[in-house]
């Protein structure tokens, strides 16, 4: 299992020949982008398998988890600022559960932006049996309902994004992606800082004379 | 009585497809419309309502009626269901000073009259059982009542008695929406696996790359429905032998 450094410094080593001072681009620079590029590849992954396989349930190294998540008043309603933009997906599925702090299988119920008013005006549907929903706005959560006013008051939650957020990771950490991803992940790096591999030369005779 | 919550049928939905929360709202929507249908066609959830009628023999319809199944009036511990009819002047009567006031008696012939119970008895023959039901035997006499009715207006939202010597009727009505009180929507759990296949049909229906598997989730769902209409099929050994029993009755040999 790599670790953000080894796989930062195989990238650099790989790119250093390719830049004429010989010292290739800083290790900080290639973290971040190895996170870029993670994130992109966990997101062409996620997509390529709801279109072949219908499958829309996500390996778990996908998901990051932010708990204790402050809930602040919005208008009539309540919103939560998730610390990470999720990636776009589907349904809103960037962001993939919520759900109150101390009642992590009491879910949130996730809305397409802009439905909570349609909704509104179809009995029973409105109620949402008896749950809370959320609209999903940038990296806000907006409520349908003001989670500080309910009779057992939420004030903080717990957020599931399908995203790598390799900022909470330290350098020697394990990083959360599967070993097949670790060649993509180096490769995306050295297209993003312009290392082309060397293209194969036809031996031909002419050239020669 | 054992309830099952429709979001509990909801979730399982979710779970034997493998699919996350996200798909949560539209497969509630589908456990909706499956709900009120069968309320409609098979569970046929009729609460019963006392109501006032006015000064000109009017009740006013609560506003979850979808259909009005039966209209009585409440004796003793019996309901006796009037007829409906369809001839009575959807117009409200005014007087001179634009109140609304009943329209004059017209329905004045003697022998009709003297078949509804209970208010139309004669006295002086014992027509009917101690259920106000006609026994027979007064032989060239119409039977029934035609004051003794009602008749809905739906524009009104009202229904119009015939007869407005009474001061309350019980209404039996259908709704489709039990929940509207904000509560969890309750399924018997006798529906719950024809919910769920509605559900599931509705979720291949509506999605572009399984709607051809749609036809064959549409026969579980029809196959799981008519399950559900012999289930609650409430005719038992029973009440057949015993309306054999009823009209079984001791007679002259010949």
């Amino acid at each position: 299992m790599t670790t953000l450094v080894k796989i930062s410094e195989q990238c650099k080593l790989l790119a250093a020949g390719h830049y004429q001072t010989g010292q290739g681009p800083e290790l900080a620079e290639i973290k971040l982008l190895t996170a870029q590029v993670i994130n992109s590849l966990f997101k062409l992954e996620k997509i390529s398998q709801i279109a072949t396989e219908g499958d829309f349930n996500p390996s778990g190294l996908m998901i990051a988890t932010y708990d204790n998540i402050e809930v602040q008043p919005y208008k009539d309603r309540s919103m939560a600022t998730l610390p990470v933009y999720p990636i776009s997906l589907p349904r809103g599925m960037g962001v993939w559960y919520v759900s109150p702090s101390d009642d992590l299988d009491n879910f949130f119920v996730p809305l397409i932006s802009g439905m909570a008013g349609i909704v509104k005006t179809q009995s029973i549907l409105n109620n949402y049996e008896n749950r809370i929903a959320y609209e999903l706005r940038g990296n806000a959560l907006i409520f349908t309902v003001n989670l500080l006013d309910l009779q057992t008051p939420v004030k903080t939650i717990q957020a599931q994004e399908l995203v790598s957020d390799v900022s909470a990771l330290d350098d020697y950490d394990p990083l959360p992606i599967p070993p097949d991803m670790e060649e993509p992940v180096i490769e995306g790096v050295l297209k993003l800082l312009g290392v082309r591999k060397p293209t194969e030369q036809v031996n031909n005779p002419k050239d020669h004379g | 009585m054992v309830l099952q919550k429709l979001d509990s049928i909801v979730c399982s939905s979710l779970t034997a497809q493998g699919l996350p929360v996200h798909f949560y709202l539209p497969f509630l929507s589908y456990g909706i419309d499956c709900f009120r249908a069968l309320e409609m066609d098979i569970m046929r959830n009729a609460p019963t309502v006392k109501l006032p009628v006015n000064s000109y023999g009017a009740v006013d319809l609560p506003c979850r009626v979808e259909d009005v199944i039966a209209v009585g009036v409440p004796v003793g511990g019996y309901v006796k269901n009037m007829p409906r009819r369809d001839t009575l002047n959807p117009l409200k009567n005014v007087d001179s000073t634009g109140a609304i006031v009943p329209y004059p008696d017209v329905c004045q012939i003697p022998y009709r009259s003297m078949f509804g119970w209970p208010y139309y008895s004669n006295g002086y023959l014992s027509i009917t059982n101690e259920r106000g039901e006609v026994t027979g035997g007064i032989y060239g006499y119409g039977g029934g009542s035609f004051k003794f009715s009602y008749q809905v207006f739906k524009d009104r939202n009202q229904i119009q008695l015939d007869d407005i010597n009474v001061d309350h009727v019980m209404l039996k009505y259908m709704t489709s929406d039990p929940s509207s009180c904000g509560c969890d929507t309750m399924v018997d759990p006798r529906a719950a696996l024809t919910v769920k296949n509605y559900i599931i049909w509705q979720y291949f229906l509506n999605n572009k790359k399984l709607m051809r598997a749609a036809p064959e989730f549409e026969r579980h769902y029809i196959s799981e429905a008519l399950r559900l209409r012999g289930r609650m099929n409430p005719l038992s050994k029973e009440d057949v032998v015993m309306s054999l029993r009823e009209y079984t009755q001791a007679s002259i040999k010949s």
